[in-house]
Formats: structure tokens, C-alpha cells, sequence
């Protein structure tokens, strides 16, 4: 199936509520662009996405027990391990050198699962991996530092899975953003290297694009709260910064062009949407959504 | 201030050239070509042997701490000769930095902001905005008091809510000639309505309200129902809603559907425009172009007392007078000829 380079979320969404065992269905929910491209679907060309890994977040939160036991029903259930260049590890393997839990469906390739784990606690910085035992030896657990917001305020598709919030993902992927970094993706997107800042703050503005402006006005109340409940000591910091990468990135004008890229072939593909209506989009967040959480921290 | 040829490093000087000016618009901000700038300038202090140097940027968006940032890290490299003498003020719709900050730089930002507004295209048929013309508030305030069936006024009242000198208002008094009605302790009212003057001020609305008119360039479909409730919910300061939603205010069986623009009062007695405002409702509106037509229209109030009707709690509202010129504007005459009968009946 690597001919496809496009899926319909919604199928997918529905392929994936149809091939995940119960069990398994009530304690994931997906992150990342098939999300935002399911919340969206109507609005997205031709009503398909470029993707065919689902990230799937294991809740509740931080329970690696709960991501291995979930890993190991899917396995016993016929999923297979996608093919990667590294091999399960030894209990003495470093985690972030694992493979991750990637896996097909027992029938066919459309599309692989990706497990993520919440981080456990409210503490800053990168988070390593976190490494499990399956029945062929240990695997790497990923997660990212503000993973925890997208618990808040998960939507239920007509399939019956849950997702992440378009809110809570352009929440968290602010707050990964303070600078814009010089990290490159290792994959081109739309045929150009990308910086990861780009790619995750273009992301921001595609998710804000979508939404009607009454909605991202509201996006401050939400923001608010989920800062409250997953960070309860950090958030005025969290907050302070909130606005930072996305001002940087409308500062630099190469980097801004990097963003308008990845919406144009990715989210916003169908909208053509010029670069200085993506800038307004940017600045019209800031005023609508940031501006007010930032104040809230003074 | 002299023009100078950009080779020169600075676009104006005075005439002794103890004071040079780099003038700078772009749609994205500094700091990338901040320091190019800065170094030019630096240079053509040094050159002309300036005691002060600035650089007046008029910039869509940027980060002031950023540009703060940058501007700090500029000045550290720069010999202290230089760095004594340097200025930088930039101003976006949102955004201003003067530094260091003085009393100087605050007006060159002022100026900024207030050039900006007015090379903009306006309105369709009026180019630029210009300097709001106060002695026309006479008849505006003669009127209002017509349409509301008030009673005559002293002329030392009209004086204080005009702003205006006696002089003028003597002067524009007598202009209206018989259409004035004197009383005998020295107040007057209109006697009928000033068809003439009022056709003038018509066609002269544009220009003697200042009126700036402003696009949407985010390329979203307008919904002006959520932008006026955007607008009531923020309620800037000395600014009244006028236009069509004013006037469902003040007759609710006006006759019209849909709102064809939003008009917006500002009040202004010193006829410095501030709309910055316009940019905290959203920052997307900018300046229209002459080929576009505006969404919203900033009118300005130059007379002493606003008369906008401000209970407090919610957005105040512009008088009829003010709505009726913001209808004309529109073009809806007959919109404003039931406006005014609806106001002569009440």
C-alpha cells in the first residue's frame, strides 16, 4: 500500500475504530494530523490527508504499565511490528536507542499505529523515552513534554474515537516553540527541508485558519485551564511565554515562508491561502488568544 | 527637515544637519535589516558630524522584545560616540518602541502613526484621509438640536461644547444667515433645516471627519455581526458605533437589511488620531486600498464634548447628526431621509 499517499481520516478513523480491540479503543486517543484532518475533514482537499501513521496517546496518563499491556493486546491480536532499522533491545539498552511501537493492522499495510505515552508530572525539558518489555524484547516509549494538554477536552469521532483537541494540539505545540531552533526535520516536506519549528508552528496557524475566529477567541478560556490542570506550578511561566516562537517566527521571514509551505501542502491546501493572509492569521491569534493568556501571567 | 538622497544614509535632515532621519516602511518587521540600518546610520552620524540620528520605522508587525533585543546587541558594537546619538523608533498598528525613550521620539512616533493612517487609501472617492475640519461642528450641533426639538443655546455653550473660539462661532453663526433663529438673552437655534449647509457638509463629509476607511486583508469571509459584537465586547475608549448599526440603535424599525459597513465615531478634540484601537479589534484591518471597499470607517469627532450616548455599561452610541453623514456616506439617502423624519416626529 506505499503506492497511497493520501487517506480520507474519517475512514481511517473508522478502519481504526473497527480494527483496534475494544479494549484497546477506550485507552487511546490520536494525536497529530490525522486529528486535526478528522476534526477538519470538510475543509481539507479533497477531503484526504497525507498521512498513514496514526499516533495513538495511551491514557490514563503516565501509565507505561498500561502502554505495554495495550502494545502486547494488539500484538496477541495480530499486529505486526513495522519493519524499522533497529531491533528490540535488551533490558540494558538505552531507551531513546529502542525501536518505537510501530504496527500494522493483522491484515493489511494502509496505515500503522504509533504508541505515545503522557509524562508523568509537570517537570520541564525533554523527555526521554521510556523503555517496555514485550515479548520479543524492549521497545521505546516516546513522549513530549506538553503531550499532557491534549487529555484536555478530547473529542469523540463518529467512529467512536477519541482525539486530541485542534486547541490542546496548537497549545502544545506552541509552548514546544519558545525559539525557533535550527532542529531540521529528517524528512522533506512538499520536496523542502524543514525546519521542525516551522512544520509544528505552521501547524498552529493551520489549525487557527480553520476555525471560524469566534471559536479561536474561545481558545483562550481553554488554554487557560488546561495550563491550570497539567501544569499547576509551571503555568505562569508556560504562559508568559506562550506568544514567543510564533513572534519569532513572523520576525524571520524565511522560516515564516518554511510555515506557509506546510500549510499550503499539508492542512490548508485546499484554501490557498496566501502568505500575508497567514500572516494576519498569526497576528490575529496573538490578539485573539495568546495576547490574553500572556496578560493573565503578568 | 530637508529631503536627502538615500546614498546619504539618512532620507531627512534639518537644515543645521544636527538632526538626521532614516525613514523606513516594510510589511515584516526588523530585526533582519535592523542592523544594516543601524550601521548606515551610524555612519552618516559620523559623516554629517549629527548630535542625533534616527531611524523611523513603520513596520505591518514585530517583536518588541525582539527588536529590543536586537537593537542592544547593535548598539554594543557601535563606538560610544555613536551609540550616545542613536534612536530608534518603530512603530507597527499594535506596537511601538522608542529608544531610548524621550519626548522626541514619542512625537517622530506619533508622526509615524498618524502618516501612516493618512497616505492610506480612504474611501472610494476620497484618496487620502485628511486633517478633520472642527468648524463644521456648529452646524452639526445646530442640527442636532434641531432634530431633537431642543431648545435654543447660548452661544457661549456652543462655544464650549465646539471647542472652538468665539470668533468662529460667531463667524459660522452668521454664515447660516436666516436659517438662525436669535433670541433675546443671545441664544439661537435653527430656524429650519439648513438644506444648503447641510448639502455641503455632505459632500464634504469624507474630508471634514477625517474618515479612514479599513479593509480585511486576512482573506476570511467577513462576518461584520461578530466583528460589531468583537468591537462592543472590547468597548476602546472615546469611540461610539455609528453608521447603520448606530442607527437600528436609535430607530429599530430602520429600513434596511444587512450591514454594509461598520462606521465608528472617534472622539478627538485635538484632532490627533489614534487607531490603534482598530488593530486590538483586529489586527487584520488595515488601511483600504482606493479598488477595495471598506468594511469598517473611522470617523473623527473633533468637538470639545463627544455627545455620544455612553451609559457606561455598554458600547456608547454616535448622534443622529454623526449617523446621518456616516448614511450619506454609504450612500443610503433615503435611509437617511426616514432617519431624519423619524427623528423630527419623535
Amino acid at each position: 500500500m506505499n503506492r497511497v499517499t493520501t487517506v480520507d481520516p474519517r475512514d481511517l478513523f473508522a478502519r481504526l475504530a473497527l480494527e483496534l480491540p475494544a479494549e484497546v479503543r477506550d485507552h487511546v486517543f490520536v494525536v497529530g494530523s490525522l486529528a486535526a484532518a478528522c476534526h477538519h475533514a470538510d475543509h481539507i482537499e479533497g477531503g484526504r490527508v497525507r498521512t498513514k501513521d496514526a499516533d495513538l496517546v495511551t491514557h490514563p496518563a503516565s501509565a507505561v504499565t498500561s502502554a505495554a499491556l495495550i502494545a502486547s493486546r494488539l500484538r496477541s491480536s495480530g499486529w505486526r511490528q513495522k519493519p524499522s532499522d533497529r531491533a528490540p533491545g535488551l533490558p540494558t539498552t538505552p531507551p531513546q536507542e529502542l525501536p518505537a511501537i510501530r504496527l500494522y493492522p493483522p491484515h493489511h499495510e494502509d496505515y500503522f499505529v504509533e504508541i505515545l505515552i503522557v509524562p508523568e508530572g509537570e517537570y520541564a525539558g525533554a523527555k526521554p523515552w521510556v523503555g517496555v518489555e514485550l515479548d520479543d524484547g524492549w521497545y521505546g516509549l516516546p513522549s513530549f513534554e506538553f503531550l499532557a494538554l491534549t487529555l484536555i477536552d478530547r473529542q469523540r469521532s463518529e467512529a467512536g474515537l477519541e482525539y486530541a483537541h485542534p486547541s490542546m494540539m496548537a497549545l502544545a505545540n506552541l509552548l514546544s516553540h519558545p525559539e525557533l531552533g535550527s532542529h531540521v526535520m529528517s524528512t522533506p516536506i512538499g520536496d523542502r527541508d524543514i525546519h521542525r519549528s516551522s512544520k509544528d508552528l505552521g501547524r498552529v496557524l493551520a489549525l487557527a485558519r480553520l476555525e471560524p475566529r469566534e471559536e479561536t477567541e474561545r481558545w483562550a478560556t481553554r488554554w487557560r485551564y488546561a495550563l491550570e490542570t497539567c501544569f499547576p506550578t509551571r503555568w505562569p511561566s508556560l504562559a508568559a511565554r506562550l506568544g514567543m516562537g510564533l513572534r519569532a517566527l513572523l520576525d524571520d521571514d524565511m522560516r515564516f515562508d518554511e510555515a506557509w509551505h506546510c500549510c499550503n501542502v499539508g492542512l490548508l491546501a485546499a484554501m490557498g491561502v496566501t502568505k500575508e493572509e497567514l500572516r494576519f492569521t498569526a497576528l490575529q491569534l496573538l490578539e485573539d488568544a495568546i495576547a490574553p493568556i500572556e496578560v493573565a501571567a503578568m | 527637515m530637508g529631503v536627502e538622497g538615500n546614498d546619504a544614509g539618512f532620507d531627512f535632515a534639518t537644515t543645521d544637519r544636527r538632526i538626521i532621519l532614516q525613514l523606513k516602511t516594510t510589511f515584516t518587521g526588523p530585526p533582519r535589516e535592523l542592523a544594516t540600518r543601524a550601521t548606515q546610520l551610524a555612519l552618516a552620524c559620523r559623516s554629517t558630524g549629527a548630535q542625533w540620528a534616527i531611524i523611523a520605522w513603520w513596520s505591518a508587525s514585530f517583536s518588541a522584545q525582539g527588536v529590543r533585543n536586537a537593537w542592544e546587541e547593535l548598539l554594543s558594537v557601535f563606538a560610544a560616540d555613536v551609540t550616545t546619538k542613536l534612536q530608534l523608533v518603530l512603530v507597527s498598528p499594535v506596537n511601538e518602541v522608542v529608544y531610548p525613550a524621550n519626548s522626541f521620539g514619542e512625537q517622530v512616533a506619533a508622526a509615524l502613526r498618524t502618516a501612516a493612517a493618512a497616505t492610506a487609501a480612504v474611501i472610494p472617492d476620497q484618496p487620502a484621509a485628511s486633517r478633520p475640519d472642527r468648524s463644521y461642528e456648529v452646524l452639526k450641533l445646530l442640527l442636532l438640536r434641531w432634530l431633537r426639538g431642543d431648545p435654543p443655546i447660548s452661544v457661549g455653550e456652543l462655544q464650549f461644547q465646539t471647542g472652538l473660539t468665539h470668533p468662529t462661532v460667531s463667524k459660522r453663526i452668521r454664515e447660516l444667515g436666516n436659517l438662525v433663529e436669535r433670541t433675546s438673552n443671545r441664544s439661537v437655534k435653527l430656524r429650519e433645516f439648513p438644506a444648503r449647509p447641510w448639502a455641503e457638509l455632505v459632500a464634504l463629509s469624507p474630508r471634514v471627519r477625517g474618515t479612514i476607511g479599513f479593509e480585511d486583508r486576512s482573506g476570511r469571509s467577513g462576518d461584520l455581526s461578530a466583528l460589531v459584537a468583537r468591537i462592543q465586547r472590547q468597548r476602546p475608549p472615546h469611540v461610539a458605533l455609528g453608521g447603520v448599526v448606530g442607527a437600528r440603535h436609535w430607530q429599530p424599525e430602520f429600513d434596511l437589511v444587512g450591514t454594509p459597513r461598520i462606521d465608528l465615531e472617534l472622539h478627538a478634540p485635538t484632532g490627533e488620531r489614534d487607531l490603534r484601537f482598530v488593530s486590538r479589534i483586529d489586527p487584520a484591518l488595515v488601511p483600504a486600498r482606493s479598488e477595495v471597499a471598506p468594511i469598517l470607517a473611522v470617523h473623527i469627532v473633533t468637538r470639545a464634548v463627544s455627545l455620544f450616548e455612553d451609559h457606561g455599561k455598554t458600547m456608547p452610541w454616535a448622534d443622529p447628526v454623526e449617523i446621518l453623514l456616516d448614511l450619506h456616506q454609504l450612500r443610503l439617502h433615503k435611509q437617511a431621509d426616514d432617519f431624519m423624519r423619524y427623528w423630527r416626529k419623535r
